[in-house]
Order: structure tokens, then C-alpha cells, then sequence
């Protein structure tokens, strides 16, 4: 546990060199990726020194690295609970670090709930769980102007069933950047 | 001569009709009552005997009193007790004891008939009073057997009205023709629920013709019925 | 001389039978036999109002339509008793065109087995307004036979979402007429009538978050009436229309606010840390209903308009969510849910008792008709959100479905004046 943050403030610190665009909106598909891979090369064409394309193939494995790590941006709950998980400590300080280091980036945390509950409840369960978990980024270094908190309760559900596999997967909230 | 003021005494020839009605209504009701009282006796009958027929002798009279079926039979079984004293009027030619032997066989014979008599008497009553018991019986059995019907057939074409309230009761005279059909349903008290009133009413309209017993004497008491309906038990 | 007579004629008294007294309970039947018999005049306006009313009639579960068989009485004296055995209410009428492009529309209500009329009225509208005449009649009929107004006149509201385009729709009671007052592709929640049924509240996602509006039925012009920070939510207006209770998350915790019905005037009624929403005014005004998880798990409470002390009043096992008080105050429905099942229920506050209206399923938002007598709410089948109604004794039950897509969130809407 402790390696890995480490290693995440290495990275981070490593990406604080370059300038970089902050992630699209919804989750990252596994083709953003790949494209950044792509790109490597091409990047790496482009610089004219040794150094400079090392500077380079280091930054961009950092955003790849960021951007992997930044896919999940997702938090989930437990049924009728609003508490942040241990399970997502990473995920919460992953985002908390970013937002501290980019004092410029705002986030939208959009909580959500699955169907068992009134529509009113789950608005307002949802919106507990994005309280929760700004307190979460704000504890790890997110500044609060920086989050903002809604909830869209169980009006945007990733699934539809009746079963606990759909359930736990709308019972979440989701840390979306801003565009700028 | 003198004025002297004399009470007369007003609506006297209707005084006396009414007195004669009176009491020939007393002696009427005497008489029927007394008939009706009696009925046809049992048909035995009784025989004196100055000589008795030479049959069974028994030494114990009181015998045929407690055995009853033996004291409804005819008198000719009647063992012959007095054979003794009928030997004795032959042997002796006394006065004396012959007319008074005969007179006991007589004495004897009466108080046997009396005691018989009065048996029979008392089974009868208690014959009458088991009749009267077992009529009295059927008649609330069968009123009852009838009220029960009338009940059903009118629940049965209640269309209950929504929401209702359970203590809600609708109280209704009806007066029903000899052959069951509602002459009219007149309701006493309401329900509070106009449509719960509306509804029971209907129901005892279109239950004709009610259930009622044929025999008159039951019939008559079908007459006139008060209803109470009610949406459930309390 | 007298008093002898009296006394002999005493003599001739017979002993009297008590009179028979015989006691009913219960009932055979729940649905009145009632023929409609087609108008006279205009054969395709007389043949739309026979529908109008016959199927009103039936969904209410009260009425049992018998075919009048080829007979066409338009007049009392026309009728025959013992032509219509099993029937016990019979309508007649007619229809008269007017100068002015209006109809005039007699009809009676004849109870065959009383022989009693037991209405008589003529309805006047223009010619195209047959359903709303058919629905009038309706009404007449249903209060005449049953003793409560009939809601064939009212309207409902409710959302329909249709393959990612949300609609806040409003329509005849039947589902007849439907209106979209609002169309988004973003969510849209809990429609709100005002007691005058001339405005409904809504909650709209359309900024990408929940905010609050109110808009009217007939102009269409709606005023954002809150989106302060977080969420704004659960619009209840109050019996006199002058106010609007909310739910608000602007100082952390869903909490019950009251404003004015234009935004103004804002304050707050519940304080505490738990999720307090879903208000519903009490028919005197005087206090709200609400959801709320401060005892550990959502159940019902009620609190004073003016704030203050709070009373719980669901215990049952499971978690209660959605009050919506009866017109007459004395009790409410709403959605209990436990063992993974929600049911309609309805509580009486005097006796504190719960009634479980329905099967179970995917059921919720209960709403009232204004009469009481009916509870319209929304529930699932085959995946496919759709709206049900059941009788406020449970025995009766409907179901109203959408030719597209889902629909959802209803709320029944007042009397018409």
C-alpha cells in the first residue's frame, strides 16, 4: 500500500513538469489508451534529443499511468450506506492528489442509488454519498471550491435489473471533471 | 208521589245486552273449554259381575294397577279375587256377610276402576304435555328454519355500496303479503349512508317473494318483520 | 259501570306474538347491475357518451353494465319492469343540438326496483366536449348510486420516459388527453398539482442538476422556484395554494424547507442530520408529513407546520416512504417497503393501524383520488414502468399502461371547479 503511494507521488510530481490535459468526462474506454500509446511513438519522433524524447516517453507514461488510474472514478456503497469504502481509499486519493496538485481543476461527485427506495430517498441518499465522498477528496487534499456535489438518485442507473449484481453497481458515486 | 229524584240509569237495555253477551261468552268459553279439555276416552270398558268368571286366580288385586298394559285390557282378564268370598257365599247362608261380600266385591271393583282410572288420566296428561312440548318444538324450528331463509335470500341481493362504515345499520319495517310478496319496506331509522340505505332497501324488494311458512298460525306471524341490516358482525 | 266492561272485555285479549325481528349482515354483491341505454338524437354523439360513461363506470370496479338487448326507452314511461329483470338503475336521455354550436344533454336515472328517479339533470358544453359531458354523467351517476363524487372529471400527472426523451405529462383521468407540459432529455421528478389544479411543481434535471419549477397548465410559463446548491427536490404545495414545502440539501442534509409558491420567503422546518424528504401537507395546513431515516431506517413522521417537535408514526418492520395524506386528514397511504417487496399501504392515525392494499412489486408515489376513494400509483410489469390505481379498500384494482416507453412519478390531481 504504502509503495504505491509512493510511487503515485513520484509519478504525480513527474507529470507536475509537463502540462497535460485533464480527462474526458466519462470514464476512460481502454481505446484512450491505446491511442496514448500510439502517440508515444509519434511524440517521441518529434523530439529532437536523446533526453528530450526520454522526458518526453516518461511524461506521457505518467499520463497513460494517470489516466489508467484515473479510470476508475467510480466510488461504491453498500446497500442503504453512505460512508466511503476502504476498498476505495486508492480511487479517493488518486483523484484527492490530482485535484490538490491542480488547484485549477473542478469536479462534479455525482451520487447515485439503486431502485430500493423511494425516488425522493435515493435523491437524497445519493446526494449523501457525494457529501461523503468530497469530504474524502477534501481529507486528502482536495480543496472544498474545487468539488462540487449533486445527486441524480436512481434516475441514471447503469443497469436495469432486479437483482443485487445491477443493484450494487448503481449504488455509487461518480467523480467527473469539469470541462474547463 | 213525592219528586223524589231517582237515579236512572243511563244505556241500560245496552247494559243488559252487553251483561247477556257476557255471560254467554263466559258459558261458551266454559263449555268449549271443557271440551277441548276432554277428548275421546280410551275405549275399554268396564264390567260388574255378580258372578265372576272362573279364570286366573290371583290373591293380589293391587297387582293389576301397576302393570298397565294388563289394566287397559278388558276387564275379562281381571283375575277373580272375590272367588273366595263367592265360596263363602255359597257355603254360608248367612244375610250378612253375602250382601257385605258383594258389596266389597263392588267397593273393590269401584276403587280398582278409580285407581285405573286415575292412571289413565295422569298418562294421558303427560301424553298431552310431550305433544304439546314437541309441537311447541317444531313451530320454533321451523320459524326459525324460515327466518333463516328470509336472512339469506335478502343478504344475497345486498349490492354493498363502497366504503361502508362496519357500524353503519339500516332498521326497516316490512310488511309481507300472504304469498311473501313486500306489500311495503319502510325504513325506520337510517344507516347514516344514504347508499347503504338505498341499496338494503332494493335488496328486500328484489327478495321477493320472501320465504314465509304455509301452515296459517305460522304465516301470521310473517306478517309484519323488522330488519335490521348491518355490513358485518360487530 | 264502566270499568266492569273493562274488565270483561279484558277476558277477550288474546296473548300477541313479539313482532319478528330479524337481523342481516353482510352482502351478496359489490357491483350494481346498471344498463346504459343509448340517447336519442345525434347517433354518434349518443353512441361517444355511452362509451364515456360505461367505461368509467367499470373501472371502478362498482358497476356491472347489463346490454339493454335491443330496447331503447328515452322516456320513464317507455319502461317496462319486468323487461329489465337484474337490472336495478336504468339511464335514459337525449340529445338536443342548440343554436350556438352547443348540446344539450338530458338523461335520467331510473332505480327499477325502488320505481323511484333517482336523478334528472341536463348538461350543456359544446359539441366537440362529448368526453367531458360523458364524464360529468359519469360523475352523477357514480355519487347518485354510491354517495361519494365520482373523479371522472379530474386529471392526473405523471413523467413518461420514451427510449432517453423524458415528458412531464398531464391527462384525463383515464389517460385520455394527454398534455406534455415539459420535454428533456434529462430527468425529470415528482410532479406536484397546486390545490386549484392550475400549476404543477416539478423537479427537473435539465441543468444537470435537481431544481425546482413551477409551472402553469395554461400558459405554459414556469418560474424556477429553487436551485440552490446540491439538490432541490419533493415540491408539496399547501391546501390554500400560497405555499410550497421542498427539500433542500443547501445546508448539507436533505431538509424540509417552506416557501412561498414563488420562492420567496424561504424557511426551514426540520433540523436534523439525517435525510428528511417527501412532504405532504396535512389537509388543515396545519402539519406535514415526511419521510425520514433519523430513527435508523426510513419511516413516516409528522411535524408541526410552525416546526418543532417531531412524532413518528410508522413502526412496522421494512421502511416506509412517500405519505401522502387523505382528503379528509384522517389517514395516509404510502409505500412500505420489506422483504424486498414495496406494497401500498394506508395508515389510520386514529386507530394506528396499517392496511397493505396491494400484492407487491415494483410499487410506488401513492397519491390519493380527491374523493378519497381511490389510490393511483406507479408499479412495474414485464420490465415496464406503468401506472395502477386500487380502491382505497383494496378490492379493486387497475392498471394504466403507456403505448411507449415507461411511465412513472404520478400524482392524481384535485376537483375541477
Amino acid at each position: 500500500m504504502m509503495k504505491k503511494l509512493i510511487l503515485s507521488v513520484l509519478l504525480l510530481n513527474l507529470l507536475a513538469a509537463c502540462s497535460s490535459n485533464p480527462p474526458k468526462e466519462e470514464v476512460a474506454e481502454p481505446a484512450t489508451t491505446s491511442a496514448a500509446t500510439t502517440e508515444a511513438p509519434a511524440a517521441d519522433a518529434q523530439a529532437a534529443t536523446a533526453t528530450d524524447a526520454q522526458a518526453a516517453a516518461d511524461a506521457q507514461a505518467a499520463a497513460d499511468a494517470q489516466a489508467a488510474l484515473m479510470e476508475k472514478n467510480s466510488v461504491y456503497f453498500p446497500f442503504d450506506v453512505d460512508a466511503v469504502q476502504d476498498a476505495d481509499r486508492e480511487t479517493i486519493m488518486n483523484h484527492a492528489e490530482y485535484l490538490a496538485s491542480h488547484p485549477d481543476a473542478k469536479v462534479r461527485v455525482e451520487g447515485n442509488a439503486d431502485e430500493r427506495g423511494s425516488s425522493e430517498y435515493n435523491l437524497g441518499l445519493g446526494q449523501r454519498r457525494a457529501k461523503n465522498t468530497k469530504r474524502a477528496l477534501v481529507l486528502g487534499g482536495a480543496s472544498d471550491s474545487q468539488i462540487e456535489t449533486v445527486s441524480y438518485g436512481e434516475e441514471k442507473p447503469r443497469c436495469s435489473e432486479h437483482n443485487e449484481a445491477c443493484w450494487a453497481q448503481n449504488r455509487r458515486a461518480d467523480i467527473n471533471y469539469s470541462a474547463q | 208521589m213525592s219528586a223524589t229524584l231517582r237515579y236512572r240509569e243511563p244505556y241500560r237495555f245496552s247494559a243488559g245486552m252487553l251483561a247477556m253477551v257476557v255471560h254467554v261468552a263466559f258459558f261458551a268459553m266454559l263449555v268449549m273449554g271443557v271440551r277441548w279439555q276432554t277428548h275421546q276416552p280410551d275405549r275399554f270398558s268396564v264390567e260388574l259381575w255378580d258372578s265372576l268368571p272362573v279364570q286366573q286366580p290371583t290373591e293380589e288385586p293391587v297387582q293389576e294397577v301397576v302393570a298397565p298394559k294388563q289394566a287397559v285390557e278388558p276387564a275379562s282378564n281381571r283375575p277373580a279375587a272375590p272367588q273366595k268370598a263367592d265360596i263363602e257365599l255359597r257355603d254360608k247362608k248367612v244375610s250378612k256377610p253375602q250382601p257385605s261380600a258383594k258389596e266389597l266385591r263392588q267397593k273393590k271393583l269401584r276403587e280398582e276402576q278409580r285407581m285405573m282410572e286415575a292412571y289413565v288420566e295422569k298418562q294421558r296428561l303427560a301424553e298431552r304435555e310431550r305433544v304439546r312440548a314437541e309441537v311447541l318444538a317444531a313451530t320454533s324450528a321451523e320459524m326459525g328454519r324460515y327466518q333463516d331463509m328470509i336472512r339469506s335470500k335478502i343478504r344475497h341481493n345486498i349490492v354493498m355500496p363502497p366504503d361502508v362504515q362496519p357500524q353503519a345499520s339500516a332498521f326497516f319495517k316490512v310488511t309481507l303479503l300472504p304469498d311473501g310478496s313486500v306489500l311495503d319496506a319502510v325504513l325506520l331509522k337510517s344507516s347514516g349512508n344514504a347508499a347503504y340505505d338505498e341499496a338494503t332497501e332494493r335488496a328486500i324488494y328484489k327478495a321477493q317473494p320472501l320465504p314465509i311458512p304455509s301452515d296459517p298460525v305460522l304465516k301470521k306471524r310473517f306478517r309484519e318483520i323488522n330488519l335490521t341490516i348491518r355490513p358485518e358482525d360487530r | 259501570m264502566r270499568r266492569w266492561i273493562l274488565l270483561c272485555l279484558s277476558f277477550f285479549v288474546v296473548p300477541a306474538h313479539a313482532v319478528l325481528n330479524i337481523e342481516i349482515t353482510g352482502a351478496g354483491e359489490h357491483q350494481t347491475p346498471v344498463s346504459l341505454v343509448r340517447f336519442a338524437g345525434d347517433a354518434a354523439t349518443a353512441q361517444g357518451l355511452l362509451d364515456i360513461v360505461g367505461s368509467d363506470l367499470i373501472r371502478t370496479g362498482l358497476f356491472k353494465l347489463v346490454d339493454p338487448a335491443g330496447k331503447t326507452p328515452h322516456e320513464p314511461r317507455d319502461i317496462r319492469p319486468s323487461e329489465w329483470v337484474g337490472v336495478e338503475a336504468v339511464l335514459i336521455g337525449s340529445i338536443q343540438a342548440m343554436d350556438d354550436g352547443k348540446v344539450a344533454v338530458k338523461f335520467r336515472l331510473l332505480d327499477l326496483v325502488r320505481n323511484a328517479e333517482l336523478l334528472s339533470q341536463v348538461v350543456t358544453a359544446k359539441e366537440d366536449q362529448v368526453r367531458a359531458i360523458g364524464h360529468r354523467i359519469a360523475d352523477m351517476v357514480y355519487e347518485r348510486l354510491t354517495g361519494s363524487p365520482g373523479v371522472f372529471s379530474t386529471r392526473i400527472a405523471y413523467v413518461s420516459r420514451d427510449e432517453g426523451v423524458y415528458r412531464l405529462v398531464v391527462a384525463d383521468s383515464d389517460g385520455d388527453n394527454e398534455q406534455a407540459l415539459l420535454t428533456s432529455k434529462e430527468p425529470i421528478m415528482s410532479p406536484s398539482w397546486s390545490p386549484d389544479g392550475r400549476q404543477i411543481a416539478y423537479v427537473s434535471f435539465e441543468k444537470r442538476r435537481a431544481m425546482v419549477y413551477v409551472q402553469s397548465l395554461s400558459s405554459r410559463m414556469r418560474t424556477l422556484i429553487a436551485d440552490f446548491p446540491g439538490s432541490n427536490s419533493a415540491p408539496a404545495w399547501s391546501p390554500d395554494g400560497t405555499q410550497i414545502a421542498m427539500v433542500l440539501t443547501r445546508d448539507g442534509e436533505s431538509q424540509i424547507y417552506v416557501a412561498n409558491s414563488n420562492g420567496g420567503r424561504l424557511r426551514r422546518i426540520t433540523y436534523s442530520d439525517a435525510i428528511d424528504t417527501e412532504p405532504s401537507f396535512s389537509p388543515d395546513g396545519q402539519s406535514l408529513l415526511f419521510t425520514s431515516d433519523r430513527g435508523g431506517s426510513p419511516q413516516i413522521y409528522r411535524v408541526s407546520i410552525e416546526g418543532g417537535s417531531v412524532e413518528r408514526l410508522t413502526f412496522e418492520s421494512g421502511n416506509a416512504f412517500s405519505p401522502r395524506f387523505h382528503p379528509d386528514g384522517k389517514s395516509f397511504v404510502f409505500a412500505h417497503f420489506g422483504d424486498g417487496v414495496f406494497h401500498i399501504a394506508v395508515h389510520d392515525l386514529e386507530s394506528r393501524q396499517t392496511q397493505i392494499l396491494t400484492a407487491g412489486g415494483w410499487e410506488k408515489k401513492p397519491s390519493f383520488a380527491p374523493n378519497g376513494k381511490m389510490i393511483l400509483f406507479a408499479t412495474e410489469v414485464q420490465g415496464r414502468g406503468i401506472l395502477a390505481t386500487v380502491s382505497s379498500d383494496g378490492r379493486v384494482k387497475q392498471k394504466m399502461v403507456a403505448q411507449r416507453g415507461d411511465i412513472r412519478e404520478p400524482m392524481w390531481g384535485p376537483f375541477l371547479k
